[in-house]
């Protein structure tokens, strides 16, 4: 108990300290806030490009697949908030700058990622809001309180997923040395949740639903909302994917902390 | 002599960039995992539209465009905005400007000896591999002759956009935030996730006319149209030079004014 306390402690000033060197460049602050939520952009406006084209992507309307997007995008914001800075983490390992997480009394995850708390990645939440509010005032999707709560559920069940995504891929860093090519494949195939699932051929389904489980990413949960009578049991089972998920990432990172035996600098 | 002082600079980043081969690999295996799953959506695409072609592209050219934007995507990436980040706020842009060499000049230098390695080891192997996924034949010879000016320019234009993205570091200290702007622009505006005949006529008429399609549309339509020959591709290259000049001159100008404000703190 006093020890959570004190991390949430910790955690506050940590962040006080962050947003100051953050503010420092006032200027870049500011552009960044408006311009970070421009990621989401390209593969939006593509979705929309090709539905100029056609009336519905195997069987999904533009609607839905907005629904999907907005979803996708909310599942995004744990891991661009908390997990930014296991973008570091390739360069941290190979220059051996990562030698000081081992020196502090604190829990080396905690020390490590608090290191950037990226405020800016909040932005993502108004946009993906408003995607799924049209969507659902399109679809006439009405928000019951046990819909709101199961959806809230999924949501963080859809995050621990991506977290554990980017956090394995970075921690592959321990015995690649170089893991940032695995780094940005991991967020390129990431984009691909938000497609349908219904899409890929069977062996793929399979890959993404069980081994890279991207299909709970976003589409599996979005269809309990969309098309509760199709869905089957896959939607709950992304809280299993996503505790599980995070948990094998947790231990990828913990072994290889435990591994690396720095650069001798 | 002025010339051969570059070729070392292209040299020397070509030694530095195959130090981690490895890196390597897992590009190529991205992109190879990129292919596979974009045939999957956009057999989809078509199979929903119930078309065999749609804005007179059919499923194979349409995934050849998808392919060799992608292949490209590897082969232009220099990353001089965040070289041009770094250095500025390391201040190890001293040791740049106090050589004799053009600063631009040495930059480029260096791209280009990323770019010939990433052309070899990323570019030709996912070329071929979106060839081999869009069951079409190899492309013609002219075609191929004709595509290899467009790759070289778009380099050049990649290489001048990132140039001028990075300059906003002199006013903002930091890129952050122009370059994902820049990134956005350029997927959305080159037509590098969605052909361009998939647009609305009324957009598409105005992206022809910006610099981003010429970094993946041009070379993508001139390879894999194919039939048309020298008459299709000559105005892709002419809209290619005209916007390198463009920028070119506006990089120079920004650079010159930008350097004005620079201060570096003793080292």
């Amino acid at each position: 108990m006093t020890s959570i306390r004190r991390y949430a402690r910790l955690y506050r000033l940590l962040f006080a300290q962050y947003l100051k060197a953050r503010l420092s460049y006032r200027a870049d602050f500011l552009v960044s806030l408006v311009f970070m939520f421009l990621w989401f952009l390209p593969s939006f406006f593509s979705v929309v490009v090709l539905f100029a084209n056609i009336p519905s992507l195997a069987g999904w309307s533009l609607e839905e697949l907005v629904f999907v997007y907005g979803f996708y995008m909310l599942a995004m914001v744990p891991n661009g908030v908390f997990f930014q800075n296991v973008w570091q983490l390739p360069w941290q390992v190979r220059r051996g700058d990562f030698i000081k997480y081992y020196f502090r009394p604190l829990n080396m995850m905690f020390y490590y990622m608090t290191e950037i708390i990226d405020v800016n990645s909040l932005n993502s939440i108004p946009v993906g809001l408003a995607l799924m509010a049209w969507a659902s005032f399109k679809l006439g999707i009405a928000w019951t309180a046990a819909r709101i709560a199961g959806t809230l559920v999924l949501l963080a069940s859809a995050s621990l997923v991506v977290c554990a995504l980017m956090l394995a891929s970075a921690s592959t860093a321990f015995w690649l040395t170089n893991s940032h090519s695995l780094l940005s494949l991991a967020s390129r195939i990431r984009e691909n949740a938000r497609y349908p699932m219904t899409i890929y051929g069977g062996a793929m389904r399979l890959v993404f639903s069980a081994l890279v489980p991207l299909g709970f990413i976003a589409f599996y949960p979005s269809q309990w909302i969309l098309r509760p009578e199709e869905a089957g049991i896959l939607p709950w089972l992304t809280p299993v994917a996503g505790i599980a998920s995070f948990a094998l990432a947790c231990l990828v990172w913990s072994k290889g902390t435990r591994k690396w035996s720095g650069t001798g600098t | 002599m002025r010339l051969r002082s570059y070729r070392a600079i292209v040299r020397n980043e070509i030694q530095a960039s195959l130090a981690y081969r490895g890196h390597f690999l897992f590009h190529l295996a991205g992109t190879a995992i990129y292919l596979v799953i974009a045939s999957f959506l956009w057999k989809a695409v078509f199979a929903s539209s119930g078309a065999e072609a749609i804005g007179g592209v059919g499923f194979e050219r349409a995934y050849l465009y998808v392919g060799i934007a992608m292949s490209l995507a590897g082969l232009i990436q220099t990353n001089v905005d965040y070289s041009l980040n770094r250095l500025v706020m390391s201040g190890d842009i001293f040791r740049h400007l106090c050589r004799p060499q053009d600063f631009m000049g040495q930059l480029f230098a260096e791209s280009i000896g990323d770019g010939i390695v990433n052309c070899a080891a990323i570019g030709m192997p996912a070329l071929v591999l979106s060839y081999a996924l869009s069951g079409t034949s190899p492309p013609d010879l002219v075609n191929v002759l004709l595509f290899v000016p467009a790759v070289a320019m778009a380099f050049f234009l990649n290489f001048l956009i990132d140039f001028l993205t990075g300059l906003a570091v002199f006013p903002f200290h930091s890129i952050r935030g122009v370059t994902n702007a820049k990134d956005a622009a350029i997927l959305v505006l080159s037509g590098a996730l969605v052909p361009l005949p998939f647009y609305p006529a009324g957009i598409r008429s105005v992206l022809e006319w910006l610099p981003f399609q010429a970094l993946y549309n041009a070379p993508a339509r001139i390879l894999a149209d194919g039939g048309a020959g020298i008459s299709e591709a000559l105005p892709f290259l002419a809209r290619q030079a005209a916007w390198a000049i463009i920028l070119f001159v506006l990089a120079r100008v920004l650079f010159a004014a930008g350097l004005r404000k620079l201060v570096v703190n003793g080292g």
